[in-house]
C-alpha cells in the first residue's frame, strides 16, 4: 500500500523524539509540535495535537516496530 | 521560586526534608529518573515490540509507565520550586517534560486507547480520507 508521506513524517518524528539523546528532547518535541501543527493546519482541522498523536498511535506502533527490525537486523547474531 | 527568608523561618526541619542543596540533590534524582526511562524503554523494545506482548507484559508496561510518570511529574513539580542546575550533560527542565509528554502518549496509546470510531473521523479529517501505510 502506499504512504501517506506526512504521516510518514510525522512518525519519524515521534521516533526522533523518543530515541535522540536527553538534552534534545525539548528540540525534539518543539519540532513534533510544529509538523503536528502544520498538518492540522493544511487540513483546517479544530483537532488538537494531543488527540492528532492519539489517533496515530496504532499506525505509529507498526512504523516502531519496522525501524526497530531494521536496527535488529544490522545486530550481529545473539543480541 | 520559593524565598530564602522563608526557607530560613522553617529551620532544619527543610534542611533535613529538602536536604542541603535541594537543586543538587534534583539534579541526581533527575539523572536517575532518565536512566530509568532509558531502561524501561529498552525492555519495551524486547517485550511489547520484538514479541507479541503476554497479558502480564502489559499489566507491567502500564504499572512501569503509571510510577515514571509519577516521579517524573513529582520531581517537574519540585524543579519548578527550586530551580534545575546546568550540568554537563546539557539537559534542561524541558527536556525532562518532553519525556514526561511522551510517556504520557505512550500511556494512553497503548491502555487507554481512542475508540476506533473518533480515531478513523480524526484521520479521515486530517489526511483527507488517506489510510496510514502500517
Amino acid at each position: 500500500m502506499a504512504r501517506n508521506p506526512l504521516i510518514e513524517v510525522l512518525h519519524q518524528a515521534r521516533y526522533d523524539l523518543e530515541t535522540c539523546a536527553r538534552h534534545e528532547r525539548a528540540a525534539c518535541r518543539r519540532k513534533l509540535d510544529q509538523l503536528l501543527r502544520e498538518a492540522l493546519d493544511l487540513a483546517g482541522s479544530k483537532v488538537t495535537p494531543e488527540q492528532l498523536l492519539e489517533a496515530l498511535f496504532d499506525d505509529y506502533r507498526e512504523f516502531k516496530r519496522a525501524r526497530k527490525r531494521e536496527e535488529w537486523a544490522r545486530l550481529p547474531r545473539g543480541k | 521560586m520559593q524565598a530564602a527568608g522563608s526557607k530560613r523561618n522553617w529551620g532544619s526541619a527543610a534542611q533535613v526534608i529538602l536536604g542541603p542543596d535541594p537543586q543538587l540533590a534534583l539534579y541526581g534524582e533527575t539523572v536517575v529518573w532518565f536512566h530509568k526511562v532509558e531502561l524501561f524503554r529498552r525492555e519495551e523494545e524486547q517485550r511489547m515490540y520484538r514479541q507479541t506482548p503476554a497479558s502480564e507484559d502489559v499489566v507491567l508496561h502500564k504499572d512501569l509507565l503509571l510510577r515514571l510518570m509519577a516521579d517524573g511529574e513529582h520531581l517537574d513539580r519540585l524543579i519548578e520550586q527550586h530551580g534545575f542546575l546546568a550540568n554537563a550533560g546539557g539537559f534542561t527542565a524541558d527536556d525532562l517534560k518532553a519525556t514526561l509528554q511522551t510517556l504520557r502518549a505512550d500511556y494512553r496509546g497503548w491502555h487507554e486507547p481512542m475508540p476506533a470510531g473518533q480515531r478513523n473521523e480524526i484521520l479521515r479529517e486530517v489526511f483527507d480520507g488517506a489510510k496510514p501505510a502500517h
